[in-house]
């Protein structure tokens, strides 16, 4: 690692570590204090429970919320660089050094907490509170060796987070090419556009009268979501290998998308 | 050891910003780089420091392009009037995240900076004043380690006394650490002392590429009765001309014929900097409007 790429990489990650604990003391006093104020306003503490309200904490969404918006912002960041003579080429890379490390750290927190500190308070096993998680449905396609799932957990969550926040840096590096106002129609746009071919498909599914097929993109997500080819499909036989390949392609064609906004990005006036 | 700059060319949206240009900036010299409001110069230096890709051309030093090239970007410091800093970060920071990324800093100069510009370094950027930013940014200039310090309207929002401290500060750096300092200002008296070599930008074009002596030692004025100086002047490349009651001068850029005789009612004097270069770059319609 280049000295420019090690220094910009702790620049940004000193950045990130500090919006993120930022990020975790607003969601405590949001989900913590502000109930159990409202709790002694209204005379009903012998409803509020601070045991259920920590356990119930899924740090797991705020971080992947959180590298998705942090890495989505890129136009400060350039201008900060490129201000202290640094190419965009080591801005991006340390984007996706960055982004790794915050990956990392950020599931490693999150297991310790849903592990050691929410299973214990709710009273179940360690495998329980792993199918409580998203992960669920390839939570037992290792057999019974909890902690071997729950290892492939950690590196598929991981694998998903970077991928995240590489899309974000993909999204955020486009919109940094575009003027305010283009930005704006964008964000406005491509929300109600995708919304309505949701329902545009949804619908043409279901109409007998209209010939459309979609069923090779409902296998095609099945393949991608891991659906089990041979076992009946029922959550924790789903396969992780497929969409943690996908992920990674996934995150690698994003990482080619954002370094090709990255190298068009200028100053604007 | 250089900056080369070799047939750059911009455009926005089908308008011309800069055309075909090239020029050369050499170690340890001042130079002074000037145009009028829309000439292209922040643009110019946008292009060097590769904040915007020139349409065409390159810009290399020593040989190395400067286009996403960390070693290259790292020697050099564009201070413009845009902000490129966080609004929210405080002085003091900044001052510490630019000795993280160009990996140096004289934290001694820039203490005695903010002292004699009286900055506050616990003030958030966001929170300066056009001023003061300027400040910020003209202590940053002087304390990176960079060979080369491009200013761009260094003294903007600058009273009469902080341009004056920001004048001998730059002449004393530049004396005891030889550097390249590029100028582009509208201010072209304050720094006509200043400046070793000028660059004018005009139509696209640098129309003036010399050493501030040379240039102002070829740049005329040549007045007196109309008949007398039209004659001395005949054939010779006025670049301007005005009329004030019976008086008339002549503007001449170039070589005066020395076999030529000088009528006794005819007074020949050089022109300064600011007077050759509106002269240069005035409009034919603005020239006309002097003619009077």
């Amino acid at each position: 690692m280049s000295t420019k790429l090690r220094v910009t990489t702790r620049y940004l990650l000193m950045n990130q570590l500090k919006a993120l604990g930022e990020a975790f003391l607003a969601v405590i006093a949001i989900f913590i204090i502000i109930p159990f104020i409202l709790a002694v306003v209204s005379g009903n503490l012998s409803d509020f429970s601070l045991p259920n309200t920590i356990a119930n904490f899924s740090w797991g969404f705020l971080i992947g919320a959180f590298i998705f918006l942090y890495d989505s912002l890129t136009y400060d960041n350039f201008k900060l660089f490129i201000q202290n003579g640094l190419s965009r080429k080591t801005f991006w890379a340390a984007k996706i050094v960055t982004t790794a490390i915050i990956a990392v750290i950020g599931e490693l927190f999150a297991a310790f907490y849903r592990y050691a500190i929410s299973a214990p308070i709710w009273g179940i096993s360690a495998h329980a509170a792993l199918m409580k998680t998203p992960y669920s449905l390839y939570g037992n396609f290792f057999g019974s060796n909890v902690w071997i799932n729950i290892l492939v957990s950690l590196l598929f969550t991981i694998i998903f987070f970077i991928a995240t926040g590489i899309t974000g840096m993909a999204i955020g590096g486009g919109l940094a090419l575009l003027s305010k106002w283009g930005q704006r129609i964008v964000i406005v746009v491509v929300p109600v556009v995708a919304i309505f071919l949701i329902g545009f498909v949804g619908n043409s599914s279901a109409d007998k009268q209209v010939h459309y097929d979609f069923t090779w993109l409902a296998n095609l997500l099945k393949f991608l979501i891991g659906y089990p080819q041979h076992e009946p499909a029922i959550a924790g036989s789903f396969s992780p290998a497929v969409p943690m390949i996908t992920m990674l392609i996934g995150g690698a064609i994003m990482a080619a998308i954002a370094y090709g906004f990255n190298q068009l990005l200028k100053v604007k006036n | 050891m250089s900056i080369q700059v070799q047939g750059v060319q911009q455009s926005f949206h089908g308008h011309t910003i800069l055309e075909d240009l090239n020029l050369t900036l050499e170690p340890n010299k001042i130079y002074g780089l000037l145009g009028r409001n829309g000439a292209g110069k922040s643009t110019l230096l946008n292009i060097i420091s590769n904040r915007i890709r020139p349409t065409h051309g390159t810009v290399t030093l020593d040989g190395e392009s400067m286009h996403d090239n960390d070693h290259t970007l790292g020697k050099i410091y564009l201070m413009s009037e845009v902000n490129m800093y966080p609004e929210r970060s405080r002085v003091k920071n900044l001052f510490k995240t630019t000795r993280l990324l160009y990996g140096g800093f004289n934290d001694a100069y820039a203490a005695k900076l903010v002292h004699a510009f009286g900055l506050d370094i616990n003030a958030r950027f966001g929170k300066l004043s056009t001023g003061y930013r300027s400040i910020f940014k003209l202590i940053i200039a002087l304390c990176v380690p960079v060979d080369y310090v491009f200013l761009d309207e260094p003294v903007l929002g600058l009273d009469a006394n902080h341009r004056e401290l920001f004048y001998q500060e730059l002449i004393e750096t530049y004396s005891d650490q030889p550097r390249t300092f590029v100028i582009s200002t509208h201010l072209i008296e304050e720094i006509a002392n200043l400046i070793e070599h000028v660059f004018v930008l005009n139509d696209h074009h640098i129309i003036v590429n010399g050493e501030v002596p040379d240039i102002l030692a070829k740049s005329y004025t040549i007045s007196g009765p109309q008949t007398d100086v039209e004659a001395y002047t005949a054939n010779l490349n006025i670049v301007g001309e005005d009329h004030l009651g019976g008086i008339t001068a002549h503007y001449v850029y170039g070589a005066l014929e020395n076999d030529r005789p000088i009528p006794d009612t005819v007074k020949v004097d050089h022109l300064d900097l600011q007077k050759l270069f509106v002269i240069l770059t005035n409009t034919k319609e603005e020239a006309t409007a002097y003619v009077n």
